[in-house]
């Protein structure tokens, strides 16, 4: 089963699946999975150093960069990637995760917003937007049967083993309970 | 007036010819066809927010200003931290850096909707040439419009901090710095703030935030004033910041009265220094300054060493005070009101109190798993 509702991914929720070399299932179980161009720019310059990166550079998922162009819309961008915790003068910062959630609040209401990023999870949950982490997301690909159990645990086990910032439950049983 | 898409291009047409660089340089580095980067520069098409941002990242521009609505005035302001002297010490370096970040949370709360409140208005200090009677009839004239006269300031540095604020509309920032600084005052806009390093005893610290003060309401901070030695000042507004300050902790009138027909004795002297928590040299000046006693009784009460001066009500306060750390407490509560409606991240509020982000989450946030759901044991966060 997959789903089709849209979703916007974050960067650090790409590469989870990237640095375990399972950005597939992101694509099987999100096929209407997005980006946006500063998500992009991030993937792009991260991926000079860190080599499991490149998989998502000019992939055909998750497609062509969502870019926003108004005048408004551009200044709606940098208050919400400033409060996010990014300054006037580090224009890039947080700029991906700023762009998701005003395409969200602005363009697409309903779409879901994929991130690792507890603030700006937070964030985007006290503006109304459903937000969905790894272990979500791991847990969607056992319910479709991507996945079996213990496998979807272990799975996000590794993704901590290679240093990534997931939440980590205790046991498998809130990712694959069975 | 909304921010135009001409007035855009316009803006950084001017900060690429102001930086020096070329159309074709800007281009390459923001990684666009020269041909897109001019169209979009004379309006034919519109910049993209990654375009603009990778600009102002390249050219080093702000981008509150780059995107400011039409008629705001967007000439840069220069970075504080520019204004540091080469050979600074890293304690200036450090509140500077720290300055530049409140600067940037009032400017965002601000384009928020959620401006600093407007201070009151408070009396300019008198034309007159001698910047210590400046600093005294300015003191007591700020006392008088906030209704205390010659009443006692509160004697807890955390209390006052919270009455300055309430009083006179401006942000007290506390928080540990190396040696080489003792405070300096911002303005911008509407907001106020004056930031003291509590790296030295409180009765100092209490000396820095009426010195400080004083630098706003005199208009002597244009953005930022900085004090490396509150006490070594030499020039007219040093002078008048001082004489403010020590007028302001100690009116005259209320010295007077307490020393009328009393013996200035060691008992008094510590009577004072518990009723007004300042430094003994502090007092042995204002006293000095007030006609009370002349420069051999200023001396001799500067040289007092007793057990009993050491032992003075509010010394342990005093020692406390150090290393002490205290947002300022009228952006802390903007930031809070902007935190509820998810306008401000927690990373923003963290750093304003100088803690964790993700254990101030933890706190105003559910967890992220718990053992209701069928799960055992507790949630973790694997960093």
């Amino acid at each position: 089963m997959t789903d089709h509702k849209r979703i916007l991914f974050d960067a650090c929720t790409l590469e989870n699946f990237a640095v375990v070399a399972r950005l597939g299932l992101l694509e099987k179980t999100y096929p209407n999975g997005a980006w946006t161009d500063g998500t992009e720019l991030e993937i792009r310059r991260g991926s000079i150093e860190r080599l499991h990166l490149r998989t998502l550079v000019g992939a055909s998922w998750p497609g062509t960069p969502i870019a926003a162009e108004d005048p408004l819309a551009l200044q709606q961008i940098d208050r919400i990637r400033r409060g996010l915790g990014g300054s006037p003068t580090t224009p890039t910062r947080h700029l991906g995760e700023a762009q998701i959630i005003r395409h969200i609040s602005h363009v697409e209401p309903g779409t879901v917003f994929a991130t690792d990023d507890r603030p700006a999870a937070d964030f985007a949950r006290r503006r109304g937007i459903r937000v969905v982490d790894t272990p979500d997301i791991l847990r969607a690909c056992f319910d479709a049967a991507l996945l079996e159990c213990p496998e979807a645990y272990e799975l996000l086990r590794e993704m901590v083993e290679c240093g990534r910032g997931v939440a980590a439950p205790p046991s498998h049983w809130h990712i694959c309970p069975s | 007036m909304a921010l135009s898409p001409l007035t855009l291009a316009r803006r950084i047409k001017d900060a690429v010819h102001a930086a020096g660089r070329s159309q074709r340089e800007v281009a390459a580095a923001i990684g666009i066809d020269p041909t897109a980067l001019s169209k979009a520069l004379a309006g034919q098409r519109a910049f993209k927010s990654l375009e603009v941002a990778l600009i102002a990242e390249f050219l080093g521009l702000s981008t509150d200003l780059l995107l400011a609505d039409d008629g705001v005035e967007t000439s840069p302001h220069p970075a504080l931290a520019a204004r540091i002297q080469a050979g600074t010490g890293p304690a200036v370096r450090q509140a500077v850096q720290l300055a530049e970040q409140l600067r940037d949370l009032d400017s965002l709360l601000t384009d928020l909707g959620r401006p600093a409140r407007v201070g009151l208005p408070f009396p300019a200090p008198r034309e007159m040439a001698d910047p210590v009677h400046q600093g005294e009839l300015l003191a007591k004239d700020v006392r008088r419009s906030v209704g205390i006269e010659f009443d006692d300031l509160p004697l807890e540095l955390e209390t006052l901090a919270s009455w300055i604020e309430e009083s006179l509309g401006i942000d007290v920032c506390i928080t540990p710095l190396p040696v080489g600084l003792d405070g300096l005052a911002l303005t911008s806009g509407q907001f106020r703030l004056v930031l003291v390093s509590s790296g030295v005893a409180a009765t100092r610290q209490r000396f820095t935030v009426g010195h400080e003060i004083c630098h706003i309401l005199s208009g002597d901070v244009q953005d930022l004033t900085v004090d490396e030695n509150v006490l070594g000042g030499r020039t007219p507004d040093e002078q008048r910041a001082n004489a403010f300050s020590a007028a302001f902790l100690m009116p005259s009138q209320a010295i007077q009265a307490a020393v009328e027909s009393r013996p200035l004795d060691e008992a008094l002297v510590v009577e004072l220094l518990g009723r007004f928590r300042v430094s003994l040299d502090a007092l042995a000046f204002r006293l000095h300054n007030v006609g009370i006693v002349d420069a051999t009784g200023r001396d001799r009460i500067r040289a007092m060493s007793s057990v009993r001066i050491a032992l003075r009500p509010g010394r342990v306060h005093d020692l406390q005070a150090r290393n002490e750390r205290r947002a300022p407490e009228g952006l802390l509560g903007r930031a809070m009101d902007a935190f509820a409606v998810g306008q401000l991240s927690i990373r923003a509020l963290s750093d304003l109190l100088g803690t964790d982000s993700d254990r101030l989450l933890d706190e105003l946030s559910p967890p992220r798993f718990t053992s209701e759901d069928g799960g055992p044991g507790e949630s973790t966060y694997a960093l």
